[in-house]
């Protein structure tokens, strides 16, 4: 039975990589706080058309982290698959 | 020491424990922000329903009593457009009928008329934080209002003497 590596990535940029997705998805996620609170305040202010814009623009920000976590997590799961073929070779 | 239950081979062979062992990874923080950052989109989206919804209410007509009980420079308080929600109504030193949403748009205490005096104009007056609006716009004048959205005005109609509050205006741009 092929012993177990580690659990996390040891390939060389990895674990800066991992740092720069997660300040990205953080200031996605500080963008869309400014933007849903301001969208509160026009709304409250009486604004009607700016809620569709700004609701467009935070599920697209949701996207763009969904995207790049999605790509992480299958560029795992493709190293998971290699190591686990390279232990059994 | 080891968990012969759930451990691996390899913790077998390397059985060194550490306090971080356990610690949250770069993955796992990045996946719980994805969570915060769904639940914006989906706040922004609520607004958005919220906003649609409130289009289609009708603006209620209520009837505000006499229009000449209310003395120049003076005012009073009553409900718009629904029972629980504030607002003012003030008849200015000019004359003029005016009225106005009453929760201050810095953090919702309410306004007060002020009059004029000692050389400072008459307008709307939040004594939590000393915020001043202008009181033919409710533009902020001064204060922490300065900075924020107007207050929302109120459409008032006069019938003969009797004064109604028929909708909320649109506030000016700029």
């Amino acid at each position: 039975m092929p012993i177990r590596g580690p659990d996390h990535d040891l390939r060389p940029g990895a674990r800066a990589v991992a740092t720069a997705r997660l300040v990205v998805v953080a200031l996605i996620c500080s963008l869309q706080y400014w933007l849903l609170t301001s969208t509160m305040e026009a709304f409250h202010g009486g604004d009607r058309g700016l809620p569709l814009v700004a609701a467009l623009a935070s599920a697209g920000c949701f996207l763009l982290g969904l995207g790049l976590v999605v790509v992480a997590e299958r560029s795992e799961a493709r190293r998971c698959r290699s190591q686990t073929d390279g232990d059994r070779s | 020491m080891t968990r012969p239950d759930r451990d691996p081979k390899w913790r077998e062979d390397f059985p060194y424990e550490s306090d971080n062992d356990e610690h949250i990874t770069r993955r796992d923080a990045t996946r719980f922000l994805l969570l915060v950052s769904g639940g914006f989109a989906l706040g922004n989206s609520l607004i958005w329903v919220r906003a649609q919804l409130s289009e289609d209410d009708p603006a209620p007509r209520v009837e505000l009593g006499a229009a000449s009980q209310l003395a120049a420079g003076t005012w009073r308080v009553f409900a718009y457009p629904d029972a629980g929600t504030p607002a003012i109504l003030v008849r200015r030193e000019t004359g003029e009928l005016v009225a106005f949403q009453q929760k201050c748009t810095h953090l919702a205490c309410p306004v007060a008329y002020q009059r004029s005096e000692s050389g400072e104009g008459e307008c709307l007056r939040c004594h939590c934080h000393n915020g001043r609006f202008d009181v033919a716009s409710g533009h902020g004048i001064s204060g922490p209002p300065r900075e924020l959205r107007p207050l929302r005005r109120i459409a008032l109609e006069l019938d003969g003497d009797r004064l109604y509050a028929v909708g909320l205006l649109r506030p000016e741009r700029g």
